[in-house]
């Protein structure tokens, strides 16, 4: 099913440092490791940084199943960009030779770190939203995003759009893959036919679709108005998530490991 | 045509976060000519079973198997479901286009499909003269549902599973369903009708089966099934009131056999009782 391969992942309830740390700390912190990966440059920087998502990922107490769902379709593209550099880097030592393509000892590092990279990026951002509930995320996205409101970007409007974004999007994959049965039912056969023939062919699954989309948007306006929501301006919130020395802590520590990478390759 | 699960099970998400077995262990056999009803519970497994039986999801384990289809090397094209609030899924921009939809699929000659469109319109009670150019979006919600079972008829299947037929109909749309799914099976077609009022399940299946937790609870003629009052409370479903009625006079005293499940049978039951002349001590 689309939707069981499409999520990062969803919420894990689990009591663990890694859940109990603000959400604008985890979202500043996801960036800054995301940064770190691409400005190391070697494989201790690499080696260390996969060390600290691993131990994220065993302190969060999330199970390596529940990741790992998630991971499925991004682990056919890290080995696609492996294979991709290995044959296009261009190096000096050549390892193999396959007819027009040669196999360099410098494409065999490039290749690996890109696929380590990109799959500690998956791994770390999966983190985030398996520890993290979306009424945490966006509301953290909305703090991180404060200050810029000042000079008019519209903070609360993005963090709110957010919100029903990831609040509807299991919904309406589930509705999909409800659509695609229903159609199948009806002798569909999305394979079949040239090319516009299966433009067509998506027609009996779009339509239905944007149905649903559009009548759920309808239901939802209707139930904010009725409770008399007017946007940002004078809103107050239920529950105050205040910063925590804890998130200080972790923060610094990812500064650290940054400053770290970026040290290293200067130098 | 005949369709036989063995030892049938199955999981949603096998191995993932929120792992639910929707059906465990399933042994059923549906006849050719049968007209069923399913009832249970929500989230008994009603519905997975009827995707099961249309070929449209891979038991986890142990078999679905049909036997006596015309087309014997696709069997499942020979079943058609209507699935729960099919309005959910229409698209076409005509009426026709959205019943031809199926028949087309099957490969129905171009030229042949007005004449198809027109049986199944007719078999929905709708006038295919009047119908023909409008949106289905602009129909009612009776009418709407209509369609959708059309779309499914025009493919003439030999078993016919509908999934909460009635749902969010008003009382005329649930006699008609009735009467419709009656006409299906004596035309000829297996019918596994899935609802929970067991009312509707009593005055027009000859068999009833009762799904509780994904497991078959009870499986026999209504009779049989409605009479066993505290196993269908334990799947929290409630006899007919014709057959609680019989039960509960029988239980003041009544010496009446109390296997009434329409109330056409209980008033027989009373009437019979009553000309008896033995009421006892109660009358
Ligand atoms: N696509 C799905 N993914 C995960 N769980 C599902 C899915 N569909 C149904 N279930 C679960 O399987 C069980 C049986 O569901 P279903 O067959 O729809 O029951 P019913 O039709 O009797 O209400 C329920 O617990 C339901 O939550
Ligand atoms: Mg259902």
């Amino acid at each position: 099913m689309l939707k069981e391969k499409l999520l990062l992942g969803q919420y894990y309830p689990a009591d663990s440092p890694v859940h109990r740390l603000t959400a604008s700390c985890k979202i500043l912190v996801t960036i800054i490791y995301m940064v770190a990966l691409f400005v190391a440059d070697d494989w201790l920087g690499w080696g260390l940084l996969a060390a600290v998502g691993l131990a994220a990922v065993l302190i969060s107490k999330v199970p390596f199943k529940a990741i790992w769902r998630g991971m499925k379709i991004i682990v056919i593209f890290c080995v696609l960009t492996f294979l991709l550099n290995l044959f296009m880097y261009p190096g000096d030592h050549v390892l193999l030779t396959l007819g027009r393509f040669r196999l360099t000892a410098e494409g065999l590092t490039y290749g690996l770190a890109m696929a380590l990279r990109l799959f500690m990026l998956v791994v770390f951002a999966s983190l985030l939203t398996l520890t993290t509930t979306p009424i945490q995320l966006t509301d953290g996205l909305e703090t991180l995003l404060k200050p810029a409101s000042r000079i008019g970007v519209p903070a609360h409007e993005i963090a709110m759009m957010m919100s029903i974004a990831l609040r509807f999007i299991p919904t309406i994959l589930e509705e999909f893959d409800r659509i695609v049965l229903a159609q199948r039912a009806r002798g569909a056969d999305l394979k079949q036919g040239n090319i516009a023939q299966r433009v067509k062919n998506f027609v009996p699954l779009l339509v239905p679709l944007f149905v649903a989309a559009f009548r759920r948007a309808d239901d939802l306006s209707q139930a904010m108005e009725a409770k008399c929501y007017r946007g940002g301006a004078g809103r107050t919130r239920w529950k105050v998530v205040k910063w925590q020395s804890r998130d200080t802590v972790c923060l610094a520590l990812f500064l650290l490991l940054l400053a770290g990478a970026i040290l290293e390759r200067v130098l | 045509m005949k369709i036989t699960l063995q030892h049938v099970d199955h999981i949603y998400q096998e191995g993932g976060v929120s792992e639910t077995a929707a059906l465990r262990d399933v042994d059923l056999t549906i006849d050719d000519g049968e007209l069923v009803a399913v009832i249970g519970h929500g989230g008994s497994g009603k519905s997975t079973l009827a995707l099961l039986m249309a070929g449209l999801y891979q038991p986890s384990s142990g078999t679905v198997e049909l036997t006596g289809s015309k087309d014997p090397e696709h069997p499942f094209r020979s079943v058609g479901l209507v699935f729960q609030y099919p309005e959910q899924q229409l698209f076409g921009e005509s009426v026709f286009e959205e019943v031809a939809f199926g028949a087309r699929n099957q490969g129905t000659a171009e030229d042949y499909l007005p004449v198809k469109v027109r049986e199944a319109l007719e078999q929905v009670g709708l006038d295919p003269d009047v119908m023909w150019y409008r949106s289905p979006f602009s129909l009612s919600g009776g009418q709407k549902r209509r369609v959708c079972i059309a779309g499914v008829l025009v493919m003439d299947p030999q078993l016919i599973i509908l999934d909460e037929p009635t749902a969010g109909l008003d009382e005329g749309g649930r006699k008609w369903i009735a009467q419709l799914v009656r006409r299906l099976n004596e035309e000829g077609r297996t019918v596994v009708w899935i609802t929970h009022n067991m009312a509707e399940a009593a005055e027009v299946a000859r068999r009833v089966i009762v799904l509780k937790g994904g497991r078959v609870l009870l499986d026999g003629p209504p009779q049989q099934v409605f009479s066993e009052e505290e196993t269908l409370m334990s799947a929290h479903l409630t006899p007919p009131p014709a057959a609680r009625l019989v039960r509960e006079l029988q239980r003041r005293g009544w010496d009446i056999e109390a296997s009434a499940v329409t109330v056409e049978g209980a008033a027989e039951e009373i009437l019979s009782h009553l000309a008896s002349g033995k009421e006892g001590g109660h009358a």
